[in-house]
């Protein structure tokens, strides 16, 4: 009975932690032998993406950016992080959800016009740490990579989707965050 | 020449203090020979016999000094690797410190014998005859490292060689990161340190040229070590450290690699060396060749500091310290339950203290800089070797002389530098320096002479490059202008010589088949004003045909923190580097004219082009009856910019924009207001490039 | 203050196991002392900035970032169902491990470590009336002065346990 309170680290947790999607038991065994990854997700005009939590260096309010004229349509502007200036991005546009930018910088910026849940995801990248808006940040989900579906002809996606994963109901696309920045 | 008794008496303590210290150290050489030798136990004999040298000169004592000299050439050459030690190396080590003891007893009685004089000067021979031998030649197939002079200015020699040697032992090496609060770095370094000699050997303490989040005092620490990542790691837990390792394989290692363990993490790639003389306690392993440009760009993002900044840094904190605790007990005044609200000598107080901190706190931000910069000796030097190298290349004869060595820069401005420098010196051997025949024909010194001079001018630094060669030719200037489209001929022959001359800096005659055209000028010269425009500099070139030309480079002193205009335009808020701003006028909408469809206006009897930041920048414009001007530019090359309203001055601390923003055109970097949002900083140069010659669009980032 | 125990049955316990020490954090929540495994616990931290999860389950709080780790944070009053805090007290936040998860609990504070003996440790008095009650899996020390063995791992259980009122 007193088993339960006592810390054990490979006790069993259910709840919160949900992993991957249920399989026939064979693909099931085998997925057990290797571990999983943990991503986070978010939502994209009701879509629900994903990224390796490991690229996330951080999570943010969306503050006040500052433009920079003449720059490409994804990028959003710049904002400051303690000290740091990092370019924002947004990923709408090259993923095709949206024509072109959210009209958030800029003196007539209107923040209203993008929902009150968006964050600013700070991702880690060689060329520097670069910050992507998100309409709304979900929860960390683990996936075996065994789990994960390529992507099927004609589902689009080029080379910045890395495929898709089957959280019960939900469909979650696999995001190259950096590749989806070009 | 023997001092008084009492010195004598503290001499021959001193010295004899410094005697024991070697024997104990070399008892511990004699039984290493052979064996790995600890970089340490060189350094402390090295350091007893400068000590022993600098006191025995002190009180006159040249015998002893004289011998400590030999040792310290000795110990020099081994511990830079250029030595074997041998156990007749020790001998003579020994036989020295033997003949120390005798003298030094000599010297105690007061006495002085002809003997202990002829046993001294055998040492000595003794000691040279080995500094004399043929430095020792490394047979390793892969003398890797090239570290090229950027590096050496980072490292010592000797430091160098302690690199060199560890990454020939096939250890790793790491760059440790290590952010300390300002208040006890010493300590908390001394602590960091010596957790690492237990694992390693640290090879160089540097302060980094990073900052990170600006509350506490970074360093790098190159280590090398054998042990596991992991065990650095626990090594590191409980310190304000982090790492990594301070090199990336260029290629990837051989497959007989696979079987050592799985791939590393591509993030962190592993570096193994082999030697065909394998060390004796490691067996040879496959090799990676190392790519030396990985070497110096990862050594260069440190800066060697001189330790005198630092300690006037350091007082600079104190008092800050001193004024936080004040402030600090103010606020405790005035927090105290039941106190009435603090009144005015309160206030009184509160401002002078606030006075203070403003002080204290530009002394702490001008000392830090003052740590970033370094003499441009460093580039002059290497222009030397250059352009020694480039006249013998083609055959003439070139004299190079430079001053102003000593003036100092920001360390990331000379690293930029150095390339435009370069090509310029490079342009004026190549091109403008006519063969000894042709300038014997026209009656100059066979000799050529170029020249580079740095100057300081307030907060500017003015470098010139001179020479006496042919010089720019303006009717050739004009006739390619012409050709490729640039002007109008009418155009062209209205052309000053100086308006001419200016041209020499676009893109369409840097091309190859221009040179001869020009009498070799123009080759990559857009690039190098454009360089010199990233840093906030302007380029300039003021020529006589025949007789030379002299390029001016003008830069402010530090990239860092710059004067600048704040100012707004559609709303949005810019900051302009005062250094660029020759002029601010106010003007309405009547005052502008065209010519040629573009916009202009007069400005004291001169015409110039003027370009509206609003619509450069694609913002809406506002329609405003009054507009303030900003003349930026230099002589020859001046633009009014239109901008809605001035808001300000202030000293700005400028950060250049990283990563995929690095190319954004027309921007300099951003900077903090103290808003939430970051301010652009407006690169002036790139801009009057943009307006004056619009053939050239701004490449999108 | 040991009770009296009652003579054990059949079980044959090794008496060794019953007296290995145990350490246990205690805390604070309204009116009541809980306590988890020590070896639970990691860090105990005032609470960093939160970030709202829409639709993660309702006693989730959100989401914080600590340590390069992105960690559930659940508000343990709330999950417990009693009234929110007054205002004037601080909540902590506790940073526990679940398996190999991290999990943050927000406390009212007043953490200690309390140092007993297994043999300390009963299953829950059948009389006890607790919000808590689902959650609690064990208590030990006097009647009057209990301290209540919170079951970490069934906080995070979406489905509420069979009993509880929510």
């Amino acid at each position: 009975m007193l088993e339960q309170f006592f810390y054990h680290p490979d006790e069993e947790v259910a709840g919160l932690f949900r992993p991957a999607t249920e399989g026939d038991p064979a693909t099931l065994a085998s997925a057990e032998e290797e571990s999983a990854i943990e991503y986070l997700a978010f939502l994209l005009e009701g879509e629900c993406y994903a990224v390796p939590i490991s690229e996330i260096r951080e999570i943010v309010r969306v503050p006040p950016l500052t433009e920079i004229p003449r720059s490409p349509k994804n990028l959003l502007g710049v904002m400051k992080i303690r000290g740091e200036v990092l370019p924002v991005y947004d990923v709408k546009v090259k993923l095709k959800l949206a024509h072109e930018r959210a009209g958030i910088a800029g003196p007539d910026a209107e923040l209203e016009g993008i929902p009150s849940s968006s964050r600013i995801l700070i991702v880690r990248d060689p060329d520097g740490d670069v910050g992507i808006l998100v309409d709304e940040v979900r929860e960390v989900i683990r996936l075996k990579p065994s789990t994960i579906e390529p992507l099927a002809p004609g589902i689009g996606g080029g080379d910045y989707l890395l495929g898709l994963a089957h959280l019960g109901s939900e469909l979650v696309i696999l995001l190259d965050v950096h590749k989806a920045l070009l | 020449m023997t001092g008084s008794s009492k010195g004598l008496s503290d001499f021959v303590a001193e010295a004899a203090e410094i005697l024991d210290s070697l024997n104990r150290d070399l008892a511990i050489l004699d039984r290493s020979v052979g064996r790995r030798l600890q970089p340490d136990l060189l350094n402390g004999i090295f350091r007893s016999a400068h000590s022993l040298k600098g006191l025995a000169s002190m009180f006159g004592e040249q015998r002893i000094a004289q011998l400590a000299h030999g040792m310290e050439d000795l110990l020099d050459r081994l511990r830079l690797g250029r030595l074997e030690m041998t156990d007749e190396v020790v001998d003579a080590l020994i036989e020295s410190l033997d003949t120390f003891q005798v003298v030094l007893a000599e010297t105690g009685r007061g006495d002085r014998s002809e003997q202990a004089s002829r046993r001294t000067e055998a040492a000595c021979e003794r000691l040279a005859d080995f500094v004399d031998t043929a430095p020792l030649e490394h047979e390793d197939a892969l003398d890797l490292l090239e570290l090229d002079t950027q590096v050496r200015d980072v490292l010592t020699e000797y430091e160098e060689h302690r690199l060199r040697q560890n990454l020939r032992e096939g250890m790793e090496v790491w760059k440790v990161r290590a952010v300390f609060d300002l208040s006890d770095f010493d300590r908390g370094l001394a602590r960091l340190n010596a957790n690492l000699k237990t694992i390693g050997e640290v090879i160089s303490t540097l302060p980094s040229a990073d900052p990170g989040d600006g509350t506490g005092i970074a360093f790098d620490i190159i280590f090398a070590s054998r042990v596991s990542q992991r065990k650095l790691r626990s090594t590191l837990s409980n310190m304000p450290a982090s790492f990594q390792p301070l090199f990336q394989a260029r290629t990837s290692a051989p497959s007989s690699d696979q079987r050592q363990g799985p791939a590393p993490p591509a993030a962190a790639a592993e570096l193994r060396l082999a030697f065909p003389k394998p060390v004796p306690e490691e067996p040879p392993r496959p090799a990676v060749p190392l790519d030396a440009d990985s070497v110096r760009r990862a050594l260069t993002q440190t800066v060697r500091v001189d330790i005198g900044r630092l300690d006037s840094l350091m007082d600079a904190v104190g008092e800050l310290l001193l004024i936080k605790a004040n402030v600090a007990r103010l606020a405790d005044e005035a927090r105290q339950p039941g106190k009435p609200s603090p009144g005015k000598l309160w206030g009184h107080q509160l401002y002078r203290e606030s006075q203070l901190l403003e002080r204290k706190l530009d002394d702490l931000q001008k000392g830090i800089l003052e740590v970033r910069m370094v003499p441009l000796g460093q580039i002059l030097d290497k222009l030397a070797g250059a352009v020694r190298r480039i006249a013998r290349e083609s055959e003439k004869e070139v004299d190079f002389t430079m001053r102003g060595g000593e003036v100092e820069v920001d360390k990331l401005i000379v690293e930029a530098l150095s390339d435009p420098l370069m090509h310029l010196v490079r342009n004026a051997v190549d091109h403008g320096i006519e063969s000894v025949e042709e300038r014997q024909r026209r009656g100059k010194r066979p000799r050529a002479l170029v020249s580079v001079s740095a100057t300081q001018r307030g907060n500017q630094v003015v470098i010139d490059v001179s020479d006496d060669g042919r010089g720019l030719d303006d009717e050739r200037i004009r006739q390619v202008a012409v050709r490729t489209g640039i002007v109008g001929s009418a155009q062209a022959a209205q052309l000053s010589s100086r308006e001419l001359h200016s041209l020499i800096f676009l893109p369409g005659f840097s091309t190859a088949n221009r040179v001869s055209e020009l009498s070799g000028r123009g080759v990559g010269l857009d690039v190098v004003k454009t360089n010199i425009s990233r840093l906030s500099g302007m380029i300039d070139i003021h020529s006589e045909a025949g007789k030379g030309a002299t390029f001016t480079i003008t830069l402010p002193e530090t990239l860092a923190i710059v004067r600048a205009l704040v100012v707004s335009v559609s709303g949005r808020v810019y900051a302009v580097p005062l250094n660029a701003v020759s002029e601010i006028a106010s003007i309405t909408e009547k005052d502008v004219r065209t010519v040629e469809r573009r916009e202009v206006i007069a400005l004291r009897g001169k015409t110039i082009p003027l370009a509206r930041l609003a619509r450069l920048f694609q913002h809406p414009e506002k329609p405003l009856s009054r507009q303030f001007l900003l003349v930026v530019g230099l002589a020859h090359q001046r633009l009014a910019l239109a901008v809605d309203d001035l808001l300000g001055q202030q000293d700005v601390v400028v950060k250049p924009l990283r990563g995929r923003l690095r190319h954004t055109s027309g921007i300099a970097g951003a900077t903090d207001l103290g808003d939430r949002k970051p301010v652009l900083v407006l690169d002036p140069g790139a801009i009057i490039e943009e307006v004056v010659n619009p053939e050239r669009r701004p490449e999108l980032v | 203050m040991r009770e009296p125990r009652l003579a054990p049955e059949s079980k044959a316990e090794e008496p060794l196991e019953e007296d290995r020490p145990v350490q246990l954090c205690a805390f604070r929540v309204g009116a009541e002392q809980y306590a988890v495994d020590l070896r639970r616990v990691d860090e105990i931290i005032q609470p960093p900035q939160l970030t709202r999860v829409p639709h993660a389950p309702p006693f989730v709080e959100g989401v914080i970032h600590v340590r390069d780790h992105v960690i559930p944070v659940i508000d343990l009053r709330k999950r417990l169902g009693l009234p929110p805090s007054p205002p004037a007290l601080r909540p902590k936040c506790m940073i526990c491990r679940v398996g190999r998860e991290w999990v943050a609990i927000l406390v009212d504070g007043a953490s200690e470590v309390l140092r007993v003996a297994m043999s300390d440790l009963r299953p829950v008095p059948r009389l006890l009336s607790s919000p808590a009650r689902p959650y609690v899996i064990g208590v030990c020390g006097a009647p009057d002065d209990l301290t209540l063995l919170l079951d970490l791992k069934a906080l995070f259980v979406l489905e509420a346990p069979p009993g509880d009122p929510r």
